[in-house]
């Protein structure tokens, strides 16, 4: 009797965990939990063709810290297996390059460089792509060359490159004659006590 | 009541657990939700790793732990969840390469990250925990090594498991998430060192001298022991200890043994032994004098668990043993209640307490049935295995009322408990213990 009871528990034991486990899956996948709207776009106030530096930065900076720096460090000189993002504006000069470094967060990439391919990460909105790799580019450039305002991406560049199907290969291939990430990063030092206001001085919120 | 209430408690706080570093995940920052299928793959990695540390802790012989199931049932949703938490654990990296197939490159030991490598070798350890505890006793693995092994594969699996975690860890992404995990996982292992140092430490305040072997038939013998300098150990009739023998507790040999004794005399206990391997044997050529350390008591197969107008004790061979405690001890409370004792063997040679049982007769409302498989031509009583014939011959008219006591070999209890229930007896109202341990 006591293991007849024992087996219907253990059962529904199973089942709670299974339970559980898809339950959080669904929360997560549907954004329902923690994640506003407000977390991952910002106001709608913001035309989508204007780039306020400072609040897209903080933006940037938090899509950066939530879904990338554990493999590229908080520095983006990455470690071991994981390549560093530094001087990365070598891109926006080359051929092609601009796409580039939107398909790699949308489509992933794996050039055999490095034992991991970057993962596929299309659950970023068009607003958290477009800030995180500004924020790559400008954060971890390489000193004084930091790419200019115009240069910088807007949700709109991310939106129009979706739904093509590619392949973490498919976007290795249309890499740009570039230096290799880890010759682009070398030699590159940020210093990680800057500690740039959310808003700037003097201005409205 | 007490027992109920604890119940509950820990399977409560099991699923709590098992469950909270879903609840971990959810504390910010929190990376993007993706997909349904990758977050299910971490969901599961994360509640099989948890299920994997807290099988630590269902083997440590907890009392507060075991004492509502019976320790018989621990060990066993022990081994059943192993086998459960080694699928969620499978499933994690297999749904991972359904959404991205490109990180199948991560699956070669030689190339990847370190995060996959160490995933890689828990894995590894994982599945030979289970290849080797599945397949244990056909491939003849002696159970003393099948259990360093067991032990350090567990450990091994743990560490490089939090070591993957630690480091591929999207969601441990903070100092205190990490720090959160890595305690816990040294909790755990700590907990190893525990058995292995502390308590057998512990043990060694404890000890018991070997006063007597007696030969009580059927190649049994009575291993009594005393206790020296402490008050002994409090048991329930139909329990059971581990014994180690040897002046040292820091030993891995081990093995169970139920009390034959009375448990109205908490500081002489007996052993009933039947020589069935080299542990036992050892046993019935102990010496006077030998210390004895023991780990218990455990187990739920006891009268006292099980309140009836009256029992009915089913033996099987060695079966015999806890029984004779319940015999012992009812008779020293000087309990009134019917009783019938149905006791089955081989051949006459092999039945063990014959002259006790009869002795008992003069102080319980005892009634004995003997059962041999192959009796002598002069046999009398039953022949035969107790089937459900016998049964329904034997058995008071008060069946539904009684308790009934089962204990034997397996196949033995197996059919037994078919028959009983076959005959009108309810689930509640039979008693085993099903040890699947040596």
């Amino acid at each position: 009797m006591r293991h007849l009871l024992a087996n219907a528990v253990t059962y529904a034991l199973v089942a709670g965990l299974v339970l559980g486990a898809a339950l959080f899956a669904w929360a997560r996948s549907a954004q329902l939990v923690v994640a506003t709207e407000a977390d991952i776009e910002p106001s709608r106030t913001i035309p989508p063709s204007s780039v306020t530096a400072f609040e897209w930065r903080a933006f940037g900076e938090d899509t950066y810290l939530r879904n990338c720096q554990n493999c590229h460090t908080v520095d983006g000189s990455g470690r071991g297996m994981y390549p560093p993002v530094q001087n990365q504006a070598a891109h926006l000069r080359a051929d092609g390059g601009r796409g580039y470094l939107v398909d790699l967060v949308l489509y992933g990439l794996y050039t055999g460089d490095y034992g991991a391919p970057m993962p596929p990460m299309p659950e970023l909105s068009d607003a958290e792509v477009a800030a995180v790799t500004n924020y790559v580019l400008v954060r971890f450039a390489a000193e004084g060359r930091a790419p200019g305002r115009s240069r910088l991406f807007v949700p709109r560049d991310v939106s129009e490159r979706r739904g093509r199907g590619l392949s973490e290969r498919d976007v290795a291939a249309t890499r740009p004659a570039v230096p290799s990430a880890e010759a682009l990063g070398r030699g590159v030092r940020v210093p990680l006590d800057t500690d740039a206001p959310a808003v700037p001085e003097g201005e409205d919120e | 009541m007490r027992r109920t209430v604890f119940g509950f408690f820990w399977i409560g706080l099991y699923l709590l657990v098992v469950l909270a570093p879903i609840g971990l995940m959810l504390a910010p920052p929190v990376p993007t939700g993706r997909s349904f299928w990758v977050e299910l793959s971490v969901a599961l990695g994360f509640v099989g790793l948890t299920q994997i540390g807290i099988q630590f802790v269902l083997i440590a012989r907890f009392q507060p732990l075991t004492y509502p199931y019976g320790i018989d049932v621990v060990l066993k949703y022990h081994r059943q969840i192993a086998l459960v938490a080694i699928g969620f654990i499978l499933l994690h990296p297999v749904l991972i390469l359904v959404e991205h197939p490109a990180r199948l490159v991560l699956l070669n030991p030689f190339g990847g990250t370190w995060a996959s490598k160490l995933g890689l070798a828990a894995v590894a350890a994982l599945v030979a925990l289970a290849v080797t505890a599945v397949w244990r006793e056909k491939w003849k693995i002696p159970y003393e090594a099948w259990r360093v092994t067991h032990t350090a594969l567990g450990v091994a699996a743990l560490v490089f498991a939090q070591a993957h975690v630690s480091l591929a860890g999207l969601y441990v992404n903070t100092l205190w998430k990490q720090i959160l995990w890595i305690a816990s996982s040294l909790a755990l292992v700590g907990l190893v060192a525990y058995l292995r140092l502390v308590k057998p430490w512990l043990q060694k305040r404890r000890p018991w001298r070997v006063v007597g072997v007696r030969d009580e038939g059927g190649g049994t013998v009575d291993v009594d022991v005393e206790a020296v300098g402490h008050d002994g150990l409090s048991f329930e009739p139909g329990q059971f200890a581990w014994v180690k023998v040897g002046d040292t507790p820091f030993t891995v040999e081990e093995h169970p043994y139920s009390f034959a004794s009375s448990a109205e005399e908490p500081t002489r206990l007996s052993f009933g032994v039947k020589a069935l391997g080299d542990f036992s044997e050892r046993l019935q050529g102990l010496e006077e004098g030998t210390t004895v350390y023991l780990d218990g008591p455990h187990g739920a197969f006891s009268v006292d668990r099980a309140q009836a107008p009256g029992y009915v004790f089913i033996a099987g061979g060695v079966g015999i043993t806890p029984i004779m405690s319940f015999l012992y001890t009812l008779a020293d409370r000087g309990d009134p209640r019917p009783l019938l004792l149905i006791y089955s063997t081989n051949t006459e040679e092999e039945l063990a307490y014959s002259e006790e049982i009869e002795a008992l007769k003069e102080r319980l409302d005892l009634e004995t049935v003997l059962v041999l498989e192959e009796p002598p031509h002069d046999w009398a009583a039953e022949e035969g295995r107790v089937t459900g014939e016998l049964l329904e011959r034997r058995l008071p008219k008060e069946r539904f009322v009684r308790r009934f006591f089962v204990c034997g070999p397996p196949p033995m209890m197996a059919a037994v408990e078919e028959a009983l229930l076959a005959h009108g007896v309810p689930p509640s109202h039979v008693h085993l213990e099903k040890f699947a341990l040596a």
